[in-house]
This record gives structure tokens, sequence and C-alpha cells, in this order.
């Protein structure tokens, strides 16, 4: 591609001169990619009208890495690290579903046990509650409300704590590896995990009475960045932003993996397709993702917690601390 | 009756069974092999009457050794009846620098942003494609990473991130100069290995 070229689709339309000699009121700014709320995730180049976004030019790939290509160097026990930092707010989700497509491929998923699915559901699923702690603490902080911020990676930290205590790493576990887990959990991890599960029902009440009905939460969200249904299934959306415009679609319903058939919950659907649905869908997302918490806690069977196959599980050798011995 | 992947299958062979090159059942998943000039045809066949209202990507694969070299890969849900198939097109013939692929944004608008990405980082192009240009890659980068003949570690000479102008440890107000710190080390030393006759982005002859 040629430097004019480059020019040329960069090239922002600036506001012109009317017939009347006025210039009409858009103005075209650059917003990120180093703006506090994107911090290097992507650039907009947007025409705003007032306050009002009329078109927005996203130009993205600043955070591309070519996993893609790295892995392709590695062998699948190498790569399961490259998958944690993939998202660094879902690592174990990451690593889950690389291992289940591992696990595919060599034929071996009728060897994981129902203890190793338990323990991936019950992972996965925290994960996916200190992810959106962070969603919500940030979508707070950028609509002005300092406290909810501080308040979710208050909760966050106890589950990061739960990861740290069963993994020995906050973040990027690798916990979740092909053939079952990296080790067994560890003694008093199921005190850990009630700690939180017993707090967290009132903190999401605390997060409800903050934001749910606040006027001015409402007015910023409330039919803002709405979303057809048709629109949301032809562009492509997924998760919590395809339920927010109303579809009734959860992959762990439709195509049930690592146990999930066996776990009673609900999906929650939206029905404008507004921000505040998205809003709502996520807030429910996380009542639900506590009720699968405990249910695998509950129902936590024993067993290995990884296939007897050298080949796939690596055996721990060499002299290791009495504590790594499980 | 309740569509599935391998029924399918079985309406796309009947109703277009000039189009398949073959069909593959692979781990309980369904895969078509379409010929090219056939892609959207079945594509709009497949959206409009058998409910596979999402695409949930579209990559490809290189297979360096093999003519047609490159697989592109759509993989497709359908909402209503619970169900994911997986299409798949061959091109590339020797010595094709850029293979071409009919686009399917007509079909499904989540193909816009998908087929960018698969003309930005394996050079294959999407015809009728409403605004193809790179969405990964800066750019003014010349080459595509994904292609298995692309070097892992990158190129000795640093990409031209920057418009192509200056190399990112070139101070342009120094010139040519070698700039050296008190204890006698270089400082701009990998300018050095700055070949001139290198044309930006092209392996090292």
């Amino acid at each position: 591609m040629q430097q004019q070229d480059i020019e040329n689709i960069y090239t922002i339309e600036d506001s012109q001169p009317g017939e009347d000699g006025q210039r009409n009121d858009t103005m075209t700014i650059n917003m990120g990619p180093q703006h506090p709320s994107t911090h290097g995730v992507l650039r907009l180049i947007l025409t705003i009208e007032g306050e009002t976004v009329v078109k927005s030019v996203p130009d993205i790939g600043f955070l591309h890495t070519g996993i893609e290509k790295t892995a392709e160097a590695k062998s699948y026990h190498q790569a399961l690290v490259l998958t944690d930092r993939m998202d660094y707010l879902a690592p174990l989700c990451n690593n889950l579903g690389y291992s289940l497509a591992v696990e595919k491929l060599l034929g071996i998923e009728d060897e994981i046990n129902d203890k190793i699915k338990y323990a991936r559901v019950l992972l996965a699923e925290l994960q996916r509650i200190a992810s959106h702690l962070v969603w919500l603490g940030t979508h707070a902080i950028d609509l002005g409300a300092m406290s909810v911020f501080l308040y979710c990676f208050r909760e966050r930290e106890m589950i990061l704590d739960v990861f740290e205590y069963i993994s020995g790493v906050r973040m990027m576990t690798s916990y979740i590896c092909p053939g079952g887990l990296q080790a067994e959990l560890p003694p008093g991890f199921d005190a850990k995990v009630r700690e939180f599960t017993s707090i967290f029902p009132d903190r999401l009440q605390e997060y409800h009475d903050l934001l749910t009905n606040n006027q001015l939460w409402l007015e910023r969200t409330k039919n803002v960045g709405f979303l057809s249904v048709e629109d949301a299934i032809a562009y492509g959306a997924t998760g919590p932003v395809l339920r927010g415009s109303g579809v009734v679609w959860d992959i762990r319903k439709a195509f049930p993996y690592s146990g999930y058939e066996k776990f009673d919950f609900d999906i929650p659907v939206g029905t404008n397709g507004d921000v505040y649905d998205r809003y709502l869908v996520r807030m429910l997302e996380m009542e639900q993702s506590l009720n699968i918490v405990n249910q695998a806690l509950e129902g936590m069977p024993t067993g290995a917690y990884r296939v007897n196959d050298p080949k796939i599980a690596r055996r721990r050798s060499g002299r290791l601390p009495e504590a790594w011995r499980r | 009756m309740a569509m599935t992947a391998t029924s399918t299958v079985e309406k796309v062979r009947q109703k277009f069974p000039q189009a398949i090159v073959e069909t593959v059942e692979y781990r309980d998943e369904q895969t078509i092999v379409l010929k090219p000039e056939e892609l959207v045809k079945v594509c709009s066949y497949l959206q409009k009457d058998l409910q596979y209202n999402f695409l949930s990507s579209v990559t490809a694969v290189d297979w360096p050794e093999r003519i047609p070299r490159f697989d592109v890969v759509y993989h497709l849900l359908s909402i209503p009846n619970q169900c994911v198939l997986r299409l798949k097109v061959r091109v590339g013939q020797r010595r094709e620098e850029h293979p071409a692929v009919p686009t399917v944004v007509g079909v499904w608008p989540s193909a816009n942003w998908y087929e960018r990405e698969v003309y930005d980082l394996f050079g294959i192009t999407f015809t009728g494609h409403p605004d193809l240009r790179r969405i990964l890659m800066p750019m003014d980068w010349t080459t595509y990473p994904l292609r298995k003949d692309y070097p892992l570690t990158g190129f000795d000479l640093p990409e031209p991130h920057w418009g192509g102008q200056v190399p990112y440890d070139t101070d342009p107000g120094v010139g040519n100069q070698t700039l050296r710190s008190p204890g006698g080390r270089e400082l701009n030393e990998s300018r050095s290995h700055i070949s001139q006759n290198q044309e930006p982005g092209t392996k090292k002859r």
C-alpha cells in the first residue's frame, strides 16, 4: 500500500462551510490508543456532534501479538501458557477452551472424570465473576462512579486469592491443562471459595443499590448504544452483547461442554438491546455464575486430577518440596 | 424435523452436486469443501433456507507443500437449529501471490472484518469486498505474517512501522554518525546492521 493511500484512508473529513457560509457543527477527534478508557486497546476516529457520536472508525491491532504464529512453533503443552495471555481477565477460561480442543483431538474426552470437570467449571465460573467485576468497575469509573471500582476490585482480589491458593499464581495460572489440572486442589480450597461465595450475594446487592436505580446511571445507559436482534446476529455479536439484545443463546446450554449439562442455571436475556440491558445481563450472569460455583462446590466428586497417561499429563519428577508432591 | 449438520450436508449435496469437492466428517464435526466459484451461492442457500444465520469466524490455513495452497475456512452457526457447520474452499495455484475468493459480506455482514483479517495475515484477497485493507498489522506492512514461509523471529531489519521513514533507533538529527557513550559503547549499534540495499520488509539476501 502506498503512502498516499494510507493518507487517504486516514484523511478526516473536516467540517466544511455550508451554503450559508456557516460551518456545520460536527467535530472529528481522535480517541486513543492512549486514552484512559481505551488504554492501548484501540483507536477510534470519532465524528461527534455535541456529545453524540455520529461516526466512529475503529483502528485495531495495537494488542496483536501474533499468538497463532508463536503457537505454531510450540508443542501442545507449551502453547498452553500462551492461552493465558489471550485475555488477561479470563486466563482460566481460555485454558479450558484450549484444553478441551486438545483433548478432543487426542480423543481422550471420555477419560476426563467428573472431578476434573467440576473443578474446571468451578474455576471458569469464578473467573467469569472476576472478569465481570473488572468490567463493572471500569464501566462505572468511566461514567464517573469511583467507589464502585474500588468495591469491585476488592471482591476480585478475593477470587484472585483463591487462584493463588490453588496454583501459586494470581492471574496467568495455566492451571487447567490438556489432560486435567496441573495439580491437586489443595486442602482448605473449598473453605476459601465458600468465604467468597458467602459474602458475594450481599456485595452484588450493594452494586445494585449503587447503580441499578441510580438516576445518573439510568440516564447514561438507557437507550444508549442500541443493538437490534437482527444486527446482533448479522454482525456476529456473542455473549452478553447478544443476550442483551434479547437472543436466548448460551453455548453452555446449546453445546454443553465440560459437564455443564449437569448444572442448573438460567440464561439472563435483555429486551431493549441498549447499554443498560447489557449491564443487567452481566449483573444477572454473576448471580448465575455464583449459583454454578455453589453447585460445583457441593457436588465436587473425588477422583484423580489428571488422566493417567504420562504422555499427556507429565509426571512430576526430581526432587520437589514435600508440599508439591500430591 | 430439526436440522442437524449431517442433514445439512445431505441437503447441500442434493441441491449443489457440482459445487462440492468433498465432505469430511471428523470427530463428529461436518465439513463441506466447496469450489470457490460456487461459494456465495451455497452460502446464500445456507443462510436463507437452512437458517445458518451466524458466521462465527473466517480463517485460513496455509499448506505450503500443497497445491492449491490455502484453505479458507468458514464456521457457521444456526441459532434456531443449534448446529454448527464448517465450509472450506481451496485456493492458491503455484506462484499465485494473491489468491482470490469471492466475498460473503453480502450474506453475513460479520464477514467484513474476518475477511480483512485473513487478507491481512495471509494475503488472500476477497473479490467484491467493500473495504479490503489491513486490519491488525500497520497499514504500510508489506508481508503476510501467518504464511508458513514467514520467519517466526521476524526480519533482520525493523519493519517500517513509521511510514517506512525512520527505523526506531535512528535519530534523524544525527545522520550517519555513530553515537558513542562515554564508556565507548556504541549507542545506535543496531543501525549498523541495516543494509542500504535491502528493501524494507523483505528477507535478507
